[in-house]
């Protein structure tokens, strides 16, 4: 816990001292004594497992969160927050992991919230608000076409508006909440071009991120936490990605290298089982957003599917869940056509699904832990159409237990954190037998910890004879945990790609819908 | 099974303050509005235990206000709204009437099942119809329940004045049912009658069915987030119609109780409100059935407080019922406003 040296030039701007929050509902201590500077024109990044207190850290300086003791100095000066609007009037403004907004509105319409684009009489003045939104995406480079419904944006689209709402309010510190979760490769390339270009401009950037690849990308500055404590701050240049893991984990825990995976050879075929998509086609409106998909999913296997967002990733997980029926085809597991497109029916049949959207759909917030993790096992807990209160105790102490899931069962889902979320769906839906396993971005927002724990399940499932599917648009996770990866362009497969055949530029070419000459596809 | 008991103390402190300042307020009107405040706040207070008649009509309708605020209950716990409370504990008070005078004769037990039967079947048809509206194109529940109750309120007014009008009376009011079919007054001269212990029970029950059953967590888990009960093979459609058809089968069994317990007649206009406090007692007891049993026994006791008010003194009805308007805004308040913040605050930080 060294102080690093500060060079005199650089005009510190935020400094937080000794910050602690202590959650009393739920007995945690989220911050244990942090103190953290942050300097004008650097890129900072906040590095740490789920649960180790960076978004808390970050809460308490942008206002969402009185600390429970500690202060914060803005240019030498205490400043105190009640409220976000007190961080934002001194130029602090945080963009959330998950920005609120309104679907139904338009792009400015949503960023007009808190700002003056108002005509003399008082009605919001859409001229000057595109105008001005416009203005700042161009500077930044961040395509953002103001006119479009928020409702209709892709995850990651929806981020950078909320990043251009941030930075539409002037901000001196900007504080960015894992906003790469759900960017595609060239997204993420096209933020962190913004953020170097922050950084020229003399504002300050936090970067909560849990991936190494991009702090070593991007970072001027790291701070590592864990715990709640703060392990150090180090200067990018001096330290490596080895380095950041092992402080983030602590001695004893190996991270599982991506880059040299190797797939565990595939199991004795035994039960063969099959899911089949044939000529499985989607319509939005009069564009079809899949477009005659054909794909054969086996046991054993791990099936990719991979794509920039918008190209029909998201209809996939739907059809393949039973949320919304094709319009055209079907889809046949073990030859056999589903009956009905429901997830009810989906489930009954053996399909099980992590779905992307943990919080709408993955959860019941405002329930207990113990109620979200017997969902679907609830009907084996009940006797005569009571539930046995014991069974069900026992049921989700086990879960618990299997995949740590922290705090009580008794508490809330919305106390969790985004990791500890993530394994209680992930305990739900892989408890009991399932022929089938849809996992949509499963490790968004994860931890090396937890996302390692991610792939264990699902090479598991492939050794146990599941067919496993996994969409997702992080490259390096479909081409580490799959046997055969279909890329989607427009709704299409572009491709279908053996072991032998893929490697990460064919599969970027793919999803861009790059045409490569003589390329038979 | 925990989100009540966890966050109980705090809230049930914020109703504390809520019920306190609305009774503060009640004073201060009283005071102002009143010639004779201290005697009005008096018969305000004391009122409803100065006697027999006064402390079982308060008893009374304490159990009917438990019943619709079960009806209300029901309903949102599955995430729909029953707004046609009103109109469903009327058309269930005259069909009540009407099943019970068509069969004078017929024995007890046989009259009085038939006729809460027929209005508890009324009434959650109604009710559910505007649940199978809403499963089957989408259409606001809330919006179609209260226009199907606007619409029968006038129209059992029609048929309490005009067909089924009782000649001999200076009332607007039917024939009053026959002798037997009365259930038993426990207070007399009151009209508290056997049927609040029923309300009770069913409040216990539905208890029970909430949080110790798989239908109850189902329809729980519905009313939480019906895209996650969907995802994990609910089948929210039938909780969407269900509930809503059990909401009024609960306000046709207040009904039902009002015509055979309290007053043997349906009567215009006599239901006056029910339906609409049944959301309010919903609101105080938060939705929660044994939380509903003390909420109905405070607005029952405030409701008695102001009739007994304006027997007895110069109060006006109008004044009772500002008081009441008073009591539900800010009761309401305390229990929608934090609720607002907290979904603010957790939707921006999550």
């Amino acid at each position: 816990m060294e102080p690093t040296p500060e060079p005199v030039l650089a005009r510190m701007i935020v400094r937080m001292n000794n910050v602690s929050t202590w959650f009393a509902e739920n007995q945690v201590l989220a911050n244990d004594s942090v103190s953290l500077s942050i300097r004008s024109g650097e890129v900072h990044a906040l590095v740490g497992e789920n649960g180790a207190g960076k978004s808390t850290l970050m809460h308490v300086l942008s206002g969402y969160r009185p600390p429970t003791s500690g202060g914060i100095e803005i240019d030498g000066a205490a400043v105190r927050f009640t409220a976000p609007s007190d961080a934002i009037a001194n130029g602090v403004v945080m963009v959330h992991q998950h920005p609120p907004f309104v679907p139904f509105f338009r792009v400015w319409e949503n960023l007009a919230l808190g700002t003056e684009w108002t005509t003399p009489i008082g009605t919001l003045d859409r001229t000057a608000a595109a105008a001005a939104i416009r203005r700042t995406a161009e500077k930044y480079g961040i395509a953002v076409d103001p006119d479009a419904r928020m409702g209709r944006l892709a995850a990651s689209r929806l981020h950078f508006v909320a990043v251009l709402g941030a930075l539409l309010r002037a901000p001196r510190l900007l504080i960015l909440d894992e906003p790469t979760a759900p960017c595609t490769e060239p997204e993420v390339d096209k933020l962190f071009a913004a953020l170097r270009m922050l950084a020229a401009d003399g504002i300050a950037v936090v970067l909560i991120t849990h991936k190494l690849k991009e702090v070593m990308q991007i970072a001027d500055r790291v701070t590592v936490m864990r715990a709640g404590a703060l392990v150090a701050t180090v200067d990018r240049r001096e330290t490596t990605a080895a380095e950041i893991a092992s402080m983030m984990l602590g001695e004893d825990c190996q991270i599982t290298d991506l880059d040299r995976r190797i797939l565990p050879s595939p199991p004795a075929a035994t039960p063969r089982s099959t899911l089949e998509l044939r000529d499985v086609t989607v319509h939005a409106g009069d564009l079809p957003v899949l477009d005659r998909i054909n794909l054969t999913a086996t046991s054993g296997t791990i099936l990719g599917v991979t794509g920039i967002r918008e190209n029909g990733l998201e209809f996939l997980e739907e059809v393949l869940s039973g949320t919304i029926a094709p319009d055209a085809g079907t889809i046949l597991l073990n030859g056999i056509p589903v009956a009905r497109y429901t997830p009810r029916h989906f489930r009954r049949i053996g399909i099980s699904y992590i779905p992307t959207d943990r919080i709408l759909r993955g959860s019941s917030m405002d329930s207990s832990v113990a109620e979200n993790l017997i969902l679907l096992h609830r009907k084996g807990l009940q006797r005569g159409g009571l539930l046995r209160r014991k069974a069900v105790e026992q049921f989700a102490e086990k879960l618990k237990r299997r995949y740590d899931i922290a705090g009580p069962l008794h508490q809330p889902m919305r106390r969790l954190s985004g990791g500890n979320i993530q394994k209680v769906i992930l305990s739900r839906e892989l408890s009991g037998r399932r022929l089938v396993v849809v996992f949509s971005e499963p490790s968004w927002g994860l931890d090396i910890r937890s996302r390692n724990r991610v792939y264990e399940e699902m090479d598991a499932l492939r050794s146990e004879g599941a067919v496993v599917i996994l969409i997702s648009a992080d490259i390096d996770e479909v081409l580490s945990m799959s046997d055969r990866i279909a890329v989607m362009f427009r709704g299409r497969v572009a491709a279908l790609l053996e072991a032998d055949e893929r490697t990460r530029e064919r599969i970027g070419e793919l999803m861009l819908g790059v045409e490569r000459e003589g390329a038979d596809v | 099974m925990s989100e009540q008991a966890m966050a109980a103390p705090r809230r049930a402190a914020g109703t504390l303050v809520a019920v306190s300042a609305a009774i503060l307020v009640t004073v201060i009107l009283l005071a102002i509005g009143s010639p004779n405040p201290a005697r009005a706040l008096t018969s305000f207070f004391w009122g409803p235990f100065s006697n027999r008649f006064f402390f079982g009509n308060m008893i009374d309708t304490f159990g009917l206000l438990i019943l619709v605020g079960l009806g209300v209950c029901a309903a949102f716990r599955a995430g729909v709204f029953n707004l046609g409370g009103e109109g469903q504990v009327y058309i269930a008070a005259l069909t009540t009437a009407v099943v019970a005078l068509s069969m004078p004769a017929a024995p007890a037990p046989i009259g009085i099942l038939a006729a809460t039967g027929a209005a508890v079947l009324v009434a959650a048809l109604l009710a559910g119809l505007s649940g199978l509206f809403r499963w089957a194109w989408g259409t606001d529940e809330l919006i179609t329940s209260f226009l199907i109750s606007a619409a029968l309120v006038p129209t059992v007014n029609f048929l309490i004045v005009g067909p089924l009008r009782n000649p001999d009376s200076n009332l607007m009011t039917t024939v009053r049912v026959a002798g037997q079919f009365r259930f038993l007054r426990l207070l007399p001269p009151s009209t508290l009658n056997v049927s609040v212990g029923a309300a009770v029970l069913l409040a216990v029950l539905a208890h029970g069915f909430l949080f110790s059953t798989l239908r109850g967590y189902e329809l729980r888990m519905t009313g939480l987030n019906r895209e996650f009960a969907r995802y994990g093979g609910v089948a929210v459609g039938a909780y969407t119609v269900l509930p809503m058809a059990v909401s009024g089968g609960f306000h046709g069994l207040a009904g039902a109780f009002f015509v055979l317990g309290t007053h043997h007649a349906a009567i215009e206009g006599f239901t006056a409100g029910l339906g609409w406090n049944g959301i309010a007692v919903a609101l105080i007891g938060r939705n929660h059935p044994l939380l509903i049993i003390p909420a109905a026994l405070v607005f029952a006791y405030l409701e008695a407080g102001s009739r007994v008010a304006g027997l007895q003194t110069e109060f006006t009805f109008e004044l009772a019922a500002i008081i009441q308007a008073v009591i539900f805004f800010l009761i309401t308040a305390e229990i929608v406003l934090p609720r607002l913040r907290r979904g603010r605050r957790e939707r921006s930080a999550p």
